[in-house]
């Protein structure tokens, strides 16, 4: 086929399409409403635990989780369009993680030596681990298929962001469940946990991302 | 636009992509257009010499642009995301040469049994493939593998030398499973 016959063709299909951010959008809110679906399934009725944490801890929690997940769809968006600048919106997303460090940081300075580790890893820190990591499949397998109006140039990058989005999604689901209630735990527990995603979509990135 | 190179800036294709995002089917013709020329200087710069496949890439990656439109985000400049896609298809398309061009010769023979290779020339048109190929290493298959000739027998029929014999047929096979996955594909 000649090069002005493909393009002719491809001008008669050039129908106005839908906007990258809206699908993307829509893919995480419906993976998301999965992975509630099944931490419902496991663990029952969300926000148990708001009488006796009380209601400050979950908010931190779900700040926290909630501004990571926005941020790191925002790069992950920026990471399918070719010739958008990744540094600013990837370097945005340690900006809450430096925050809530800190905060622990002063958090266990002031506390007694021996409470220090129970703060940090918490009675249910592995659980965390898997339910986080469980339910930013759906959300993850959401994104990818979004994912494919998009050109991602730098795979293994973009492969990150979305697990990294992923991640951070599962972990709002699960902020509603956990009865956890210090901000060195979120950052000791929730921070791999989302990570744990990201560098899953970093490594089958080439497969599941080309084009 | 009286003749003579018309100067298409950044601006004047940007506005072409955003109408042709709306649904313009003029401006995106004549976006393609522009981005096919451009992309035939990108390319030929990269890959001298080498016509056909400059010409295949410029398609594959108009189809791309095809694809992906809807990546490209209207706030942005236009010609650093043609670039972008540009690079990438040319990444892509060198990686797959690579992998063909290096398969070394032990590693076409291994897995290209008979089995394999007369059932692949079973389904296919055999005539039609072998046009794919050189002359010599068409020659060389047809002999050996379709006529069932020795590869002495082949050697004296072609005038090639028996060790050339074997290593077209080896070549050609190699390539022929190249183009038989490229299809699949």
């Amino acid at each position: 086929m000649r090069t002005d016959q493909l393009i002719a063709e491809l001008a008669t299909e050039g129908a106005p399409i839908a906007s990258p951010r809206l699908r993307v959008a829509g893919a995480i809110f419906v993976g998301w409403l999965i992975a509630l679906a099944g931490l419902f399934v496991f663990l029952g009725p969300p926000l148990q635990e708001v009488q006796h944490t009380g209601v400050a801890s979950f908010a931190v929690k779900l700040g926290y989780t909630f501004a990571l997940a926005s941020l790191s769809v925002m790069a992950a968006i920026a990471a399918g369009r070719p010739g958008s600048r990744l540094a600013g919106p990837i370097g945005l997303i340690a900006l809450p993680i430096i925050m809530l460090s800190f905060v622990a940081l002063l958090e266990l300075a002031s506390a007694d030596a021996a409470a220090r580790s129970g703060m940090l890893f918490g009675t249910t820190y592995l659980d965390c681990l898997k339910s986080v990591v469980l339910a930013s499949l759906p959300v993850f397998a959401g994104l990818v298929w979004a994912y494919r109006i998009l050109a991602p140039t730098r795979l293994p990058v973009a492969g990150f962001l979305i697990g990294l989005s992923a991640g951070s999604a599962g972990a709002v689901a699960f902020a509603l469940y956990c009865h956890e209630a210090t901000a060195s735990f979120l950052v000791a527990a929730y921070t791999p946990a989302m990570l744990i995603p990201a560098f899953f979509g970093a490594i089958v990135a080439r497969p599941l991302l080309k084009w | 636009m009286m003749g003579g190179t018309v100067e298409i800036d950044e601006t004047k294709l940007k506005a072409l992509m955003v109408a042709s995002l709306d649904g313009h089917s003029r401006a995106y013709q004549a976006l393609l257009r522009l981005c096919a020329e451009r992309l035939r200087t990108y390319y030929r710069r990269r890959m001298t010499g080498r016509e056909a496949d400059v010409e295949d890439l410029v398609q594959e990656t108009l189809i791309a642009i095809h694809r992906k439109r809807a990546s490209y985000d209207p706030t942005l400049p236009f010609t650093p995301w043609l670039h972008g896609i540009a690079r990438y298809r040319l990444i892509d398309h060198l990686r797959r040469e690579y992998r063909r061009v290096t398969l070394p010769l032990d590693d076409v023979l291994e897995p290209v049994d008979s089995i394999a290779v007369d059932a692949i020339l079973a389904e296919i048109d055999v005539s039609s493939l072998l046009t794919r190929l050189s002359p010599k290493q068409a020659d060389a298959i047809r002999l050996t593998r379709i006529e069932g000739h020795s590869v002495r027998e082949a050697a004296a029929m072609s005038g090639q030398s028996e060790p050339s014999i074997k290593v077209n047929v080896h070549r050609g096979i190699g390539r022929l499973v190249a183009v038989v996955r490229g299809k699949a594909r």
